[in-house]
């Protein structure tokens, strides 16, 4: 019974991850039926971007607990934001296939650009930022003063270079910044970056029921969990731009009739989606301090797989199906003998293809998940 | 097909100059490493092209496939027939040959097995699944750890070690013959009518079917022919490489194949060779940059999609890989 309760808390809390994951693939495949696979670099690089920031800073603990909460999820949408104009906006009209490849891409981009801008050649990587957002910026600025190129169509738009050159601006800006704490740590290739949770938060275990505890850590990460999901859905839900998010789902070319910018739409999801993955990385990060560039791959597959099994574009499916992944990976660590019979065969590494396991029999018996609607062929 | 004159006499001298050469030493053995190497690729980017290519499935999890031939070949060779790099190649070869048949017949077993639930899902859940299939794959090579006595052979493929001390078998030659019968195998396929069928498949799945062709079963024919394929290149790698690791059967390992064949053109045999020794050659020559080069591979990936979505090749082959009759099309147009 107490096994089965410390158990179950422990799996709530990863559950609760893998659902703040689950809800960008699920919102974003409602909208554009696009699996961004890249969301699990988001999530690599919300740790980071908390990583950094905490180690840098020194500032009272409340305000340091809200920054390296709220920093990350900003600078994580900005990169969502980044992402969507740069790789995905202009494939819309094409295959899916194609964007799917190029979720891919991105994805292998991210996280092979963090492990990179590792250890001695951190402040290349830096420079390398500024100097390609100073072309930009030059580009930019040439074509609209200088008619610099011969070519200036009509329809060119300084302010879709805004983003791009923003974003690389920051990422050079936070290598910079922390250029000497990550030459020092070279968490390049099997090393890893240890999260300093002891800056913002001494754990605490608080007696619950005969030796179950639930630590301090947990309970923030509940509260911060239920915080984001109550916002969500009230956005979804009660405003305007939920209502054209839910429209959206249902029929892109008549909620554009309707006079709503599609595009805009499809941002602002990007942005809640990545903002979401952004704080499960910082959350991932204060409750398994150890970081590494490709840290993102296996959360990133399993939420989704978490989506999916929630029923894919469903925003319940996403959270539900998150906490029952977490829950099953959990009893799956936990009961899974490490030393078995007289060979004392190891079984607990088997724990991690539960999900995947979880993944194919959800697509054997229900293919469109818990909550989602099966799809209507369409000539 | 029917090869032209100057095609085999290509593929003789092409031959000849890397024994040749090798023998005389005009050639260093890294060179030929590489040469071999680009000859690996091409059998699993071929391979993977008949899946993702021609028939428009969305295969994630080659690598799996590939792993599971070379783990079955390795296991075969190194424990099974215990041949280590001190027996005699021509005693060893004829066993190494077996094996490499059995890995094909196991991943395609293994393909059969994956394929039949999964190829009646659209392409995104497709995607999912073989990447969980890939990521399945590592957590059981990284399980089975223990040693257990079987008959005379110990059962042991290293667990997250890997497979070590894998006899250096694949040479030049066979490896050479393999692409050479990997390539043909596929280009007839695909001239042939159940390629035709692969193609109606991929282009309107509806309307392939209204045609009368059986949707399910050509997916399935693909995809296990590809798995088969892969197996072998598989069974190659690992007595090339001369070790196996269960992180080489995962996401990251698939998505070098899937820049392969987008690189060259989906739909291309000649495109998937191009980009198979483009890609090989130049991860070789771009080794003093290390970590980098995989940064650009994600962001060569991006900027294909965007910029050139039909490779490098998009759907042409070279006229030698052509039928007669479009060969005769093609000469005409060029004149």
């Amino acid at each position: 019974m107490e096994t089965f309760l410390s158990q179950l808390i422990f799996g709530l809390q990863r559950g609760t991850i893998y659902a703040l994951i689950a809800l960008g693939y699920t919102m974003v495949y409602g909208v554009v039926r696009l699996i961004n696979f890249a969301y699990g670099e988001v999530f690599m690089i919300g740790a980071f971007v908390s990583f950094f920031l905490v180690n840098a800073v020194s500032l009272p603990q409340p305000i340091l607990v809200v920054l390296a909460l709220l920093i990350p999820m900003i600078t994580c949408s900005l990169l969502g934001l980044a992402m969507d104009a740069l790789a995905y906006r202009p494939l819309r009209q094409k295959p899916r296939l194609a964007a799917l490849i190029t979720a891919i891409g991105v994805s292998f981009f991210l996280s092979n650009f963090v492990s990179y801008s590792s250890g001695e050649t951190v402040r290349s990587s830096a420079l390398a930022a500024f100097i390609i957002a100073g072309l930009l910026l030059l580009y930019v600025l040439g074509v609209k003063y200088l008619n610099f190129p011969v070519k200036a169509t009509p329809n060119f738009k300084p302010v879709k270079f805004v983003i791009p050159i923003v974003s690389l601006l920051l990422v050079g800006g936070i290598f910079w910044v922390s250029r000497d704490l990550l030459v020092e740590l070279r968490w390049k290739g099997s090393s890893f970056a240890s999260y300093p949770v002891e800056r913002l938060i001494a754990i605490e275990k608080i007696p619950l029921y005969k030796t179950v505890y639930i630590t301090n850590i947990q309970i923030m990460n509940f509260a911060v969990s239920v915080v984001l999901m109550v916002v969500l859905s009230y956005l979804v839900n009660r405003t305007m731009t939920g209502m054209a998010m839910r429209a959206s789902k249902n029929n892109k070319d008549a909620v554009a009739l309707m006079g709503v910018n599609v595009n805009r739409v499809i941002s602002i999801t990007f942005i809640i989606g990545t903002a979401l993955a952004g704080a499960a990385g910082v959350l991932s990060a204060v409750t398994y301090p150890r970081l590494t560039a490709f840290m993102g791959v296996q959360p990133g597959l399993k939420a989704f797989i978490a989506a999916v099994l929630g029923g894919i574009g469903s925003i319940e499916g996403a959270m539900l199906g998150g906490i029952i992944m977490g829950v099953a990976e959990q009893f799956a660590i936990g009961l899974l003998p490490s030393s078995y019979g007289p060979a004392r065969i190891d079984f607990t590494p088997l724990a991690d293809g539960v999900a995947f396991a979880i993944l194919i029999v959800v697509l054997l018996l229900r293919p469109q998940g818990i909550f989602g609607e099966p799809p209507q062929e369409k000539l | 097909m029917k090869p032209t004159t100057s095609t085999i006499l290509g593929l003789i001298a092409f031959y000849a100059l890397v024994m040749v050469t090798s023998a005389l030493g005009v050639m260093n053995d890294y060179i030929l490493r590489v040469i071999n190497l680009m000859m690996i690729n091409i059998i699993l980017g071929v391979s993977l092209n008949l899946i993702n290519g021609y028939t428009g499935l969305f295969s994630v999890g080659h690598a799996g496939f590939m792993i599971v031939g070379g783990y079955v070949a390795g296991f075969m060779t190194t424990l099974l027939f215990g041949i280590t790099k001190d027996t005699p190649y021509m005693e060893a070869l004829p066993l190494f040959l077996v094996s490499i048949l059995a890995a094909a017949l196991v991943s395609a077993l293994v393909g059969f097995l994956i394929g039949l639930p999964v190829l009646r899902l659209t392409d995104d859940y497709l995607a999912i699944v073989t990447i969980g299939f890939g990521e399945i794959i590592r957590v059981i090579f990284n399980f089975i750890t223990f040693k257990k006595k079987v008959g005379n052979w110990e059962l042991d493929v290293g667990g997250p070690r890997g497979l070590l001390g894998i006899p250096p078998l694949s040479n030049f030659t066979v490896i050479f013959l393999f692409t050479l019968f990997t390539v043909v195998f596929i280009r007839n396929f695909v001239f042939s009518r159940h390629g035709r069928a692969c193609i109606a498949i991929r282009e309107n799945e509806v309307a392939a079917h209204m045609m009368g062709i059986p949707i399910t079963r050509y997916k399935v024919l693909a995809f296990v022919l590809g798995s088969t394929f892969a197996g072998i290149g598989g069974a190659l790698l690992a007595h090339f490489i001369q070790l196996l690791h269960p992180t080489m059967g995962g996401f990251m390992k698939s998505v070098e194949y899937l820049i392969i064949v987008y690189l060259g053109g989906m739909g291309s045999i000649s495109g998937t060779i191009v980009a198979a020794v483009a890609l090989t050659g130049l991860s070789e020559l771009l080794r003093p940059i290390g970590e980098l080069r995989m940064v650009l591979y994600g962001a060569l990936l991006v900027v294909l999609m965007l910029k050139q979505p039909g490779g490098l090749m998009g759907q042409r082959e070279f006229p030698f890989l052509l039928p007669e009759r479009e060969r005769k099309i093609y000469a005409a147009q060029n004149r």
